[in-house]
């Protein structure tokens, strides 16, 4: 080869064909890395919508009581108190497998309510307590506007959910004698005051600290710091979250519904006025 | 004679040849480890949402609208990071993003033991809180700590057989 400052005609040719080759190299490599990001955008932009799908999706079945900071111990997703065999609020544990839920969406202002309890809680505790069934009780607070602006509605599915918590071993007994002490709705005074809610509280054995609480308004929470938040403990947000959860669940919420395994009874076929006819309608559910 | 084509050096495999032999196998092996630690971590949990944001909350350590958005989305995360793994599709790209997860899970961890709380860690599903007798804290951080040394690894040396990496030819 030739070692003169002037480079040969073939030294020529052999430069142009090497810059040509690494031009083609260049573009080769350009056009891959754009292949690259092409594929890398589109993996990240399925990967972006996989997330956002996953999360709109949970945020729209969510349940109104997720958000809820205090909820009642052993109580369910649903809203609901369940008590099982030992006729302890939030403890189902020792329940067959096989038991059905019976479920019982009432406002302690509803009358029928009240008579549904009167008419029907024994059957209930009976086959509660063989085993039978599980009970949940739906406290829900829809009548507040008839009790002359006491909110009555709402004070006293707080104290049911303050007692569930607290004394959960009272609760059957304080939401039995929460329905036999029923204000009238259309009465003088359509509501009991704290002082008497937390009277019957203590009469169904509820311990006084926790009755002292509904007994001063303390459970009401209505004590609030600069931001809105309560500064005592308080189950008016359950209460409320658990309404709307209702209303979600079974489209109407009227009271009282009751659900057999999440079927709701039909009053025509059972009429739960008749004696004999709820534990029929469960035993029909049994079998 | 004509010279060689003249090849630009970084167009050459990075670190490829020197490697030694094992290394290969072995980041092989991280890679399909990572990928099914993180599919099944994210599928046991994508099935009950509501149970994952609570095992978050259970580390009292987002504020609650945080908790609900990590909760919520940490599993899906977690499937895309996996199935990312398993294809070996932009590798080194899901090995930190898995990487700085297990970062960040190791730290809730150790933070809840040196709190004293007992609860699951819900790495798997469940989570919330249990006996103090059945926390299994030390268990679970050796486990994390053995999957970021498994992404570091794949960090490094994130070109493995039997990946869409390879078979794409993505310049990485």
């Amino acid at each position: 080869m030739s070692t003169q400052g002037r480079p040969t005609k073939n030294e020529r040719r052999e430069e142009a064909r090497a810059a040509a080759a690494r031009m083609r190299e260049e573009q080769e490599r350009k056009a891959k890395r754009q292949r690259t990001i092409a594929i890398a955008v589109i993996v990240a932009v399925l990967a972006v919508l996989a997330v956002l799908i996953a999360y709109i999706m949970a945020e729209e079945n969510r349940s109104a009581l997720e958000e809820v900071e205090l909820r009642p111990q052993g109580s369910t997703m649903s809203g609901a108190i369940p008590v099982g065999p030992a006729g302890v609020a939030g403890s189902t544990e020792e329940a067959p497998a096989d038991a059905v839920t019976v479920s019982v969406y009432s406002d302690y202002l509803c009358p029928f309510c009240a008579l549904f309890e009167e008419l029907n809680d024994e059957v209930l505790n009976e086959m509660r307590e063989a085993g039978e069934i599980v009970v949940e009780y739906h406290p829900v607070s829809i009548l507040d506007r008839a009790s002359a602006g006491t909110a009555y509605s709402t004070r006293s599915a707080t104290a049911a959910a303050l007692v569930a918590d607290q004394a959960p071993e009272h609760f059957l007994e304080f939401n039995r004698l929460l329905m036999a002490n029923q204000p009238s709705e259309t009465g003088a005074t359509p509501y009991l005051t704290d002082a008497e809610i937390a009277a019957l509280a203590r009469e169904a054995g509820v311990p006084d600290d926790v009755a002292a609480r509904i007994e001063s308004g303390e459970y009401l929470g209505q004590m609030a710091d600069g931001e809105g938040r309560p500064l005592t403990e308080t189950f008016v947000p359950w209460v409320e979250a658990a309404t709307d959860q209702a209303s979600q669940d079974l489209g109407r919420l009227a009271t009282p519904t009751i659900l057999i395994d999440g079927e709701v009874l039909d009053v025509q076929e059972y009429n739960w006025q008749q004696e004999g006819e709820l534990r029929r309608a469960i035993e029909d559910a049994r079998a | 004679m004509s010279a060689p084509t003249q090849l630009d050096p970084a167009a050459s495999p990075p670190r490829g040849r020197d490697a030694p032999p094992w290394h290969t196998p072995l980041a092989l092996a991280a890679r399909l480890l990572l990928g099914v630690v993180a599919l099944v971590a994210g599928l046991s949990k994508i099935g009950d949402l509501p149970a994952s944001v609570r095992a978050v909350r259970a580390f009292e350590l987002l504020p609650e609208q945080l908790a609900v958005i990590a909760g919520t989305t940490l599993p899906m995360i977690e499937i895309v990071l996996g199935v990312l793994l398993l294809l070996g599709l932009f590798t080194r790209v899901a090995a930190i993003g898995f990487g700085l997860l297990l970062v960040a899970f190791s730290i809730a961890i150790v933070s809840a033991w040196a709190r004293g709380l007992a609860i699951d860690c819900g790495c798997f599903g469940g989570g919330g809180p249990v006996d103090p007798a059945e926390t299994t804290y030390l268990q679970d951080l050796l486990r994390d700590l053995g999957m970021i040394a498994a992404a570091a690894v794949l960090v490094i040396r994130p070109r493995t057989p039997f990946s869409l990496d390879r078979s794409l030819d993505l310049s990485l």
